[in-house]
């Protein structure tokens, strides 16, 4: 029974992905209408044939807004997760294979940036530059790789004295070969389990900032910027804000849930 | 050699904490330096005096004639006399505005955190027990539902159904508990409930996979095998240690809510911290933006360094390191 019950979980949370995968490659493939197009006799409409999600106060669209919005919220947090990536991983492998001096720097830097909460760091950081796509993946980016090299230095550490790291030693192994050849690929399922989680975080601080108005400005159909406009109209239609919400919810749920099924998968160990 | 420890092992820590502190400082002083607007042109105005000697006069009067380094040290020693300067919004000194804020937010936090407590213990504690069965899993999946909502969706989600369905409480607004507990605690209750509940799933999760690992330990089977009642394992044995672990947790969540609650108190006008920092970052207004954002840094590296302490202090069993 509880197998099944991951399985089911697991094709929800791929469909949802791939579905979102396709809306931000090819969104037009999805809907007829332009997310930026005005139509202000239609505006703030509930659910229609015409539009089956209802439209925003200029008449738009919001299902062509969702779909164009999932470019957004998709490259963005899958960009943050992965320059994330590109930062944490290395320091993370730096900080515990070398240890010492050097793993002490490391880690008192990520702890530098870990006292910050999460958010309140990311507005510090937008204020910097102009809120655009690029701006919110690195500075999401910065917020993130902290706890992106904590992981990956913690599983170096305990790797680093396993049998097979020592067999390897013995054996005259060059340091760049243990490093890259022996370590690296057995932290590779924590760094990918890493990456969703962070991928889902990511879209989630992307609609937080948005929702703010400190990320990606109107008119472009950012979910978390539509759903700060929605606000407004709370009392005129509700659509209007449960239609955002769901999709930031499915997504970011999609995600979470693949990361747990790939843990299980990589790591059949660790399932309690 | 333990005992001997413990002092070194504070030590050690304090020392991290300073250091860590230094590298904050660097990091805000950095970002808000490099930040767009020029302060000389917002100080002086859009109809004021743009000659040449005035604008000399302004830079000097604010600081930004001198090498960055020493800008930053006159900044750090104004600083550990909560000198922050002043508000380029209103004027006003913004150490005393902040000072103003902190116990605003600590009402929405402190209760906020408190209702999670309140949900969470039972919840964790019992599906821990009652692994695998029916309850489990539903606590399970809201758990993860919850995590996969924004609070600002959350949010909005409360004020529909409360504020305009069913008209019971104030959309939004903050009144001061000692001007009218009442109106205080109506305007309190939807930011409240909407951190508490995106709380309660990740202390929950905690929770249950804590005392899943207590119930399997030793000492616990041994109590069973000494033929103790389950209620008395679990009340006597288990549940205290479990509490250590939910007191740990609550100081490290409690740190990260400072920061979760701009968005929440944005959402339903409770203007606490978070508010103001949000009011500054639209204004510009960057001494005000400086000093919140290192403060609440301040407060989270106080709490996490608690923290590691007492556990450490509480649990014998951590190794020092």
């Amino acid at each position: 029974m509880k197998k099944k019950t991951i399985r089911f979980t697991t094709i929800f949370a791929l469909t949802i992905v791939s579905a979102a995968i396709l809306m931000a490659l090819f969104p037009s493939l999805f809907t007829q209408y332009d997310p930026l197009e005005l139509d202000m006799s239609n505006k703030l409409q509930g659910p229609s044939a015409a539009h089956w999600l209802g439209t925003d106060e200029y008449g738009r669209d919001l299902w062509s807004r969702i779909v164009f919005g999932a470019r957004i919220s998709i490259s963005v947090g899958f960009g943050a997760a992965a320059l994330a990536m590109l930062l944490g991983v290395p320091l993370g492998l730096l900080a515990g294979f070398v240890g010492k001096t050097t793993d002490s720097i490391i880690m008192r830097i990520m702890d530098a940036f870990m006292s910050f909460p999460s958010v309140l760091l990311a507005i510090l950081l937008i204020t910097i530059f102009e809120p655009s796509a690029l701006t919110l993946i690195f500075t999401i980016s910065i917020v993130s790789f902290p706890a992106y090299g904590r992981i990956v230095r913690s599983s170096v550490l305990s790797l680093k004295e396993r049998e097979f790291v020592e067999a390897a030693r013995a054996f005259g192994a060059k340091r760049g070969y243990l490093l890259f050849r022996t370590i690296l690929p057995n932290c590779a399922s924590a760094i990918i389990v890493q990456f969703s989680l962070f991928a889902a975080s990511s879209i989630l601080i992307e609609a937080s900032m948005s929702f703010l108005g400190l990320g990606i400005q109107p008119p472009a159909p950012a979910w978390g910027s539509m759903l700060s406009y929605a606000k407004t109209y709370i009392n005129q239609s509700v659509t209007y804000i449960l239609v955002p919400s769901a999709a930031i919810f499915l997504v970011v749920l999609a995600i979470n849930l693949l990361g747990d099924a790939l843990r299980e998968w990589l790591d059949p160990m660790k399932l309690k | 050699m333990q005992q001997s420890s413990i002092p070194k092992y504070l030590l050690k820590r304090l020392l991290m904490a300073i250091f860590v502190l230094l590298l904050v400082t660097i990091i805000v002083f950095g970002a808000v330096r490099l930040a767009p607007g020029d302060p000389v042109q917002a100080k002086i105005g859009p109809y004021g005096d743009y000659s040449e000697e005035n604008i000399a006069r302004v830079r000097a009067e604010l600081g930004l004639d001198k090498p960055f380094v020493v800008q930053y040290l006159i900044w750090v020693r104004d600083g550990l006399r909560f000198d922050f300067g002043v508000s380029l919004r209103n004027g006003a000194p913004v150490g005393q505005l902040i000072m103003q804020k902190i116990p605003v937010s600590l009402e929405l936090i402190v209760l906020s955190m408190l209702i999670a407590i309140l949900i969470s213990i039972p919840l964790g504690v019992f599906s821990a027990i009652k692994k695998g069965t029916v309850f489990d899993q539903i606590v399970s999946v809201t758990s993860t539902g919850f995590l996969a909502i924004p609070s600002f969706s959350l949010g909005l989600l409360l004020m529909i159904v409360f504020a305009v369905q069913l008209k019971w409480l104030p959309p939004n607004g903050y009144v001061a508990f000692r001007d009218n507990p009442l109106m205080n605690l109506r305007y309190i209750l939807m930011p409240a409930i909407t951190l508490a509940m995106l709380e309660q799933a990740s202390l929950t999760r905690y929770i249950r996979s804590e005392t899943i690992e207590i119930i399997n330990s030793n000492y616990v089977r041994t109590a069973k095998a000494k033929g103790l009642s389950p209620k008395m394992v679990y009340f006597k044995h288990a549940f205290k240690n479990v509490l250590v672990t939910v007191i740990t947790l609550i100081g490290m969540r409690f740190a990260q809510l400072i920061g979760g609650t701009v968005i929440v108190e944005q959402l339903f006008g409770w203007s606490g911290l978070g508010w103001f920092l949000y009011q500054s970052i639209v204004n510009r207004d960057y001494p005000a933006v400086q000093a919140t954002v290192l403060l609440v840094a301040v407060a989270f590296i106080f709490l996490n360094m608690l923290v590691d302490v007492m556990y450490t202090v509480i649990d014998p069993r951590i190794k020092l390191s």
